[in-house]
């Protein structure tokens, strides 16, 4: 809690509709954000009970540097994945972490099932269940609109208030549901959503109306108004502005890093139709914002789509970035970008994760192709390049129409399980791949990653600079980065801004802000947080020597050429070695 | 050889996005000669990893680092990292 000595955690069952706060000193070693949130997932945690038991816990958590400084503005979400079966780690911007900050509370505990299907409503002072049963199966469109509707407090300007909800994959149980935070963010990777869902909880409300005193003032504004300036008028961070992460098509298609229809092949000879520039100049209507960022990354892309004959048009606007446009469009052959805008906007209406839909699609695909599934499973006749039928298969796909689409509602690694096919599926323990195959660093960062994603521990910029592989030296890297996003998520900084918030200069932000921390500190805290989140991931029974990487990736070459499946199994060995010494030592 | 430059790496070659220059030696060379041409400012980013290089379409990690020896007729390509967060 800024100012404060302690971390305030608001603990909420939704069966006994109990609710307490705690004020807990303990937590202050670590920092905040995923720190914290990690550690109150492992008190919480039940590891002999199934992963969507109402015992389970969600934790959210806000970091040690919410939203007064430029671009610190994540909320981290922690929950067992029905996807993976283990560690669920999840991150959203909007209006959310803001709102926490003002509501008073650094991390929320929720519990247990309601019994009714409901929503939360959490303020300042006053938090409270509602009834939901009205709203449940409605679209995520449709639910915001409600929420919105019904949730006004007095004296409120919208600005103080962030609502997250899911969708119709979240109350079907789709593995890989996600949760949707203030129309445009989301907590959209390993299925937080089919987790509310379990628990009844179609969204949550947060109003927050306290301000917060700044006690070193002058100290403050300087460092403030430095980060501001490095954070609009300096490279840094001009081409998340400026076109935004679909700029990295084009590298990732010339370099042969572009998994391209259900990763066949490595680059995709349309990119130049559906990349940063493209989208910009036939789609793009506005950019948008984190509240507490100056920057305007969201980039909103808009198409005209007849809904009726007769000239019956409406305007469909979504958020887009490259990992949309990569899972949703090149993954399945698609070089359309109003297609590409209607397949996003499909995912986001029943409140799917973009990413694991897009790579389970491109999955049965394939598995269609080569006659391991057929169209009596598929209903629709699944082809690379055509848009249709992907949006049919989406509907099918949150509603779980048949065997089949419950079956991929569990993710390709089950899916395949089931029908075969799993040398295509690509995923990475569980997780269906980022759009990056640029190497080593890609393939063993997301293996060993804490939840098996492409920003654990940035593998993918390993590869893509310009020093020679080195198994050891990647390994080394790997490891490093992976507890110092550990300390960057405990504040919680968009990842973005990791150029702006080097170390120094988080000393002198957290200082500012009544923190008296050096250097060491933050390199402690780091690997205090990892090695909680290895223990949370031991006690759900992952082991990093399990994992079994699906053999297109060592078919298709990478950026780096192809890839040899003993390096990797080396790797993975090597950095397992490295996690079991690290967790006996001593210290942290 | 050929020089292509994409995306952002624009904003250092005042909007160039070809040049060709007299074939060089290695890579870091080639460098040496951009920030000549250029700013140092390039040099400086380019090899701090900022950028990714490819020599006739592949990424330098698989070639070696800045050493990598270039012949007359190569087609270097200079792009920005893909990152996302």
């Amino acid at each position: 809690m800024i100012n404060e000595k302690y971390i305030k955690v608001l603990y909420i069952n939704l069966e006994t509709e109990k609710i307490h706060i705690e004020h807990r000193e303990d937590l202050m070693q670590y920092l905040g954000g995923v720190g914290i949130a990690s550690k109150l997932f492992l008190e919480n945690l039940k590891p002999d009970l199934p992963p969507m038991d109402a015992e389970q816990p969600i934790v959210f958590a806000i970091g040690a540097a919410t939203y007064v400084f430029p671009v610190i503005t994540k909320t981290v979400a922690m929950f067992i994945s029905p996807l993976t079966g283990e560690l669920g780690e999840s991150y959203a911007g909007a209006r959310l972490a803001m709102t926490l900050l003002m509501a008073g509370y650094d991390a929320v505990v929720i519990t247990g099932k309601a019994k009714k299907q409901s929503y939360l409503s959490i303020a300042t002072n006053n938090v409270s269940v509602k009834d939901a049963r009205a709203i449940w199966g409605l679209s995520v469109t449709e639910v915001g609109q409600y929420i919105r509707d019904r949730e006004r407090h007095k004296g409120q300007a919208d600005g103080k208030r962030s609502i997250l909800y899911i969708g119709p994959a979240g109350e079907n149980g789709v593995s890989f549901a996600g949760v949707t935070v203030d129309t445009y963010r989301h907590f959209g990777r390993l299925g937080l959503g089919a987790c509310m869902g379990a628990k009844n909880l179609k969204a949550i409300s947060v109003y927050g109306n306290r301000s917060i005193p700044i006690l070193n003032h002058k100290k403050y504004l300087k460092l403030y108004q430095q980060l501001y300036k490095k954070s609009t008028v300096t490279e840094y961070m001009a081409k998340y502005h400026d076109s935004g992460t679909p700029e990295n098509i084009m590298p990732l298609n010339k370099g042969g890093g572009l998994p391209t229809r259900n990763m066949r092949t490595n680059s995709f000879e349309e990119a130049g139709r559906v990349c940063g520039e493209s989208f910009a100049l036939k789609n793009l209507v506005r950019k948008m914002s984190c509240t507490g960022c100056p920057v305007g990354c969201i980039h909103i892309g808009m198409y005209r789509r007849e809904f009726d004959k007769g000239h019956e048009y409406e305007a469909i606007s979504v958020s887009y970035d490259y990992e949309l446009i990569f899972a949703l469009g090149i993954f399945l052959g698609i070089s359309n970008t109003d297609s590409i805008i209607a397949l996003i906007n499909e995912v986001e209406e029943y409140g799917l994760d973009a990413i694991s839909t897009g790579v389970c699609l491109g999955w049965a695909t394939d598995a269609l192709e080569k006659g391991y599934i057929t169209d009596e499973d598929t209903l629709v006749n699944l082809q690379f390049g055509k848009p249709e039928a992907y949006i049919t298969a989406i509907g099918n796909l949150a509603k779980g129409v048949n065997a089949f689409y419950q079956a991929l509602g569990k993710g390709s690694r089950h899916a395949a399980s089931i029908y075969g096919g799993g040398e295509f599926a690509m995923q990475i323990a569980g997780n269906e791949m980022a759009g990056y195959h640029t190497g080593y660093g890609s393939l063993v960062g997301a293996a060993v990653g804490a939840r098996h994603s492409h920003l654990d521990n940035g593998g993918y910029s390993l590869d893509q600079n310009n020093e020679a592989f080195d198994e050891d030296k990647y390994v080394d890297a790997l490891f490093t980065e992976e507890c110092e996003r550990c300390m960057t998520n405990s504040l919680i900084m968009c990842l973005f801004a990791r150029k702006i918030y080097d170390r120094q200069t988080i000393i002198d932000s957290l200082n500012a802000l009544g923190w008296t921390l050096t250097d060491e500190d933050l390199t402690a805290i780091g690997r205090r947080i990892y090695k909680i989140k290895l223990e949370i991931k031991k006690a759900l029974g992952f082991r990093q020597m399990g994992v079994k990487i699906p053999k297109r990736f060592f078919e298709t070459p990478s950026m780096n050429g192809i890839l040899d499946e003993d390096v990797v199994k080396s790797m993975i060995r090597k950095y397992s070695e490295k996690t079991e010494e690290f967790l006996t030592s001593e210290g942290d | 050889m050929i020089v292509m430059f994409y995306g952002e790496v624009k904003k250092f070659t005042n909007g160039d996005n070809l040049i060709k220059v007299d074939a060089l030696y290695d890579l870091n060379s080639l460098i040496d000669k951009l920030s000549e041409l250029y700013s140092k400012d390039f040099h400086k980013i380019v090899t701090e990893n900022e950028w990714l290089i490819l020599i006739n379409g592949e990424a330098t990690t698989t070639t070696g680092a800045m050493n990598t020896r270039l012949k007359e007729h190569d087609k270097i390509e200079i792009l920005p990292m893909a990152e996302t967060g």
